[in-house]
């Protein structure tokens, strides 16, 4: 699946061995801790106790399981890239071992929900019915029109101090809407209580008004021209930077994205703190806004 | 012949029609830019084992016009395979997506008749008074406002500034009472335009029954007026607004395209707008299919009517 609303609702459902926090920092999830034993060998050790929306209690043979099927399917290179196998200690002890050194593997953990038996044998279709061990099952789907998720009565979250368990709401109904107009329209009439796709014209006046709380955060998304540089006169390097200081990012700021966004001289984003210190954005602007 | 025979050499012409149809929609996919296979694996690397097995699993490893009979096999006994975007079964999407359509686009085209033929024979019969001005600019009007434009303004009078409507449909059966409710905002956009059309027509048509010599028959031998306009002329003077009337009913699956987008409506018109962004070949078939067929029962109703209003038409 991969429609905006269908990801949004199977990550409610499903969970990773690793989630990723607000900051960027990798969180154990399923997997409670785990060791490098070697430069391509993981140890993670799995949550006790954790049981799947249809009453199966996760082991060591899901996480190899979950792995395995992806070989030979459309997604397979979420896996292919860096797995190699895994060799199941105990369970709730698997090693996994990759075929080269793989520097965001904790990360790559984050999306790679870990699936009941049921479907790695192929008894049980995740399309139709999304199984998995989040916050909320799957209860109902219509095509274009919406996602409904129920709490998961046994999901295994305590709950600490920023996040309550049992999630306070129990039903979540998520309506796909496709025109941002009638998004927003949707917002100020009650029908939904929340939207993160009203128009960016809108936000100020949502902005201003006390009943609604406005929550922004940066996106790593940019814009981008791409030159053939295989043709004349885009080879010329010269050419290029010429091309570059034409564009005016400022006004398209301004006027297409209504203030909402940077400009961006580098496919960079400034969520990377470190690629994005002061030495590093005055050797790009030298580089790249010198007016002459 | 009778209409028994006309109708079955009707529908036995409508299968090269529909053949037609699907040949052009497939090769246009075909001619299309990008690879499916690219948007089935979310533009990623796979192995070239795996890349040739999804190719093999949607037959695209064959030339096109074999992967169009095989398409056609399937297709002929239902069989429209699983969408290789959602995995769903495609027949199964269509089921629940042509209902909200032809609900949204039977009771615009009923709101166009309602408005419309009445409109027009105001219109004819008051000529030149100030009620058929009035018509005239008000079908003007109508024919005029592009749909997406009356929609979105609806939309935000009545279901944003009045509250009177839900902005999005509600949680309720497709035939329910909360659902017709919902359904007013929607068949108005998509039938304000139909309505100015058949007005229009009819009341030019009307316009000229009026000065057949059998109205002045008719009116000399001492018929009531209104015996006269309904009876006689109005019936005659439906036939170019039946054939209108048919063709409207396909254009307002077109129209269905823009509403359903604006008013967040689970019908095929997003279906099909999603599933060309998507490249999602059986979807995009097999939806055109069904509205192709859908088309041709609806004109073969039409000249079915034909025959009911006119009765020196026969087949």
């Amino acid at each position: 699946m991969n429609d905006t609303a269908s990801s949004r609702a199977t990550q409610l459902v499903y969970e990773g061995l690793t989630g990723v926090d607000f900051d960027g920092t990798v969180r154990p999830v399923l997997a409670e801790d785990w060791t490098q034993l070697d430069p391509t060998t993981y140890r993670v050790s799995l949550r006790e106790g954790v049981r799947f929306h249809n009453g199966e209690e996760l082991t060591a043979a899901h996480v190899a399981g979950s792995f395995e099927r992806y070989e030979g399917e459309a997604r397979e290179s979420d896996v292919t890239d860096w797995y190699d196998g895994s060799e199941i200690v105990d369970d709730y002890t698997i090693d996994v071992r990759c075929w080269r050194e793989y520097g965001p593997f904790e990360q790559r953990l984050f999306d790679l929900p870990i699936v009941p038996m049921a479907a790695i044998d192929g008894d049980l279709d995740l399309a139709s019915r999304p199984v998995g061990t989040g916050p909320y099952r799957f209860d109902d789907y219509q095509s274009g029109d919406h996602w409904r998720l129920t709490r998961f009565a046994d999901y295994w979250f305590d709950g600490d101090e920023t996040v309550p368990a049992p999630a306070p709401i129990e039903t979540v109904t998520l309506e796909i809407i496709t025109e941002a107009a009638a998004r927003q329209g949707a917002l100020e009439a009650g029908d939904i209580d929340f939207s993160d796709g009203v128009p960016s014209a809108s936000l100020a006046d949502l902005e201003r008004d006390a009943a609604y709380g406005v929550d922004r955060h940066v996106g790593g998304g940019f814009d981008l021209v791409i030159y053939p540089l295989y043709r004349e006169p885009f080879s010329n390097a010269q050419v290029r930077r010429g091309c570059n200081m034409l564009i005016p990012r400022e006004t398209i700021v301004e006027n297409v994205y209504h203030g909402l966004g940077q400009p961006a001289y580098t496919p960079i984003s400034p969520l990377l703190e470190t690629y994005a210190d002061e030495e590093f954005r005055e050797r790009i602007a030298d580089e790249y806004v010198r007016p002459d | 012949m009778s209409l028994g025979r006309y109708v079955l050499t009707r529908l036995l012409v409508a299968v090269p029609v529909l053949l037609g149809v699907t040949v052009l929609t497939f090769s246009f996919l075909h001619a299309l830019p990008g690879d499916p296979v690219d948007a089935i694996i979310g533009y990623q690397s796979v192995s070239p084992e795996t890349e040739a097995s999804i190719r093999a699993e949607y037959h695209l490893d064959r030339p096109v016009w074999e992967q169009y009979l095989l398409w056609l096999r399937d297709a002929l006994t239902l069989e429209f395979g699983r969408s290789p975007v959602t995995g769903r079964s495609v027949a199964a999407t269509i089921g629940r997506r042509l209902p909200a359509t032809l609900a949204l686009g039977g009771a615009a085209w009923l709101l166009a008749l309602a408005i419309g033929i009445p409109a027009g024979i105001v219109a004819a019969v008051k000529r030149g008074e100030p009620a058929d001005e009035l018509s005239r600019v008000a079908a003007l009007a109508g024919i005029a406002t592009p749909n997406f434009w009356l929609g979105l303004v609806l939309l935000l009078v009545f279901s944003v500034r009045l509250g009177w409507f839900r902005v999005i449909p509600p949680d309720a059966p497709l035939a329910s009472l909360a659902m017709a409710k919902f359904m007013l905002l929607p068949t108005v956009t998509l039938g304000t335009a139909s309505a100015a059309l058949v007005t229009r027509l009819l009341r030019s048509s009307m316009l000229r029954e009026l000065e057949a010599g059998y109205v002045r028959t008719a009116r000399a031998k001492g018929l009531r007026e209104r015996t006269v306009i309904l009876k006689h002329v109005l019936r005659n003077s439906l036939l170019p607004v039946v054939t209108v009337a048919g063709l409207q009913l396909a254009f307002l699956v077109d129209g269905a395209v823009v509403v359903e987008q604006i008013f967040s409506w689970p019908g095929m018109g997003r279906l099909m707008v999603q599933s060309i962004l998507q490249r999602n070949y059986p979807v995009i078939q097999a939806a055109v299919l069904v509205i192709g067929v859908s088309i041709v029962l609806v004109n073969l109703l039409v000249d079915i009517v034909y025959a009911v209003l006119d009765p020196r038409i026969r087949y």
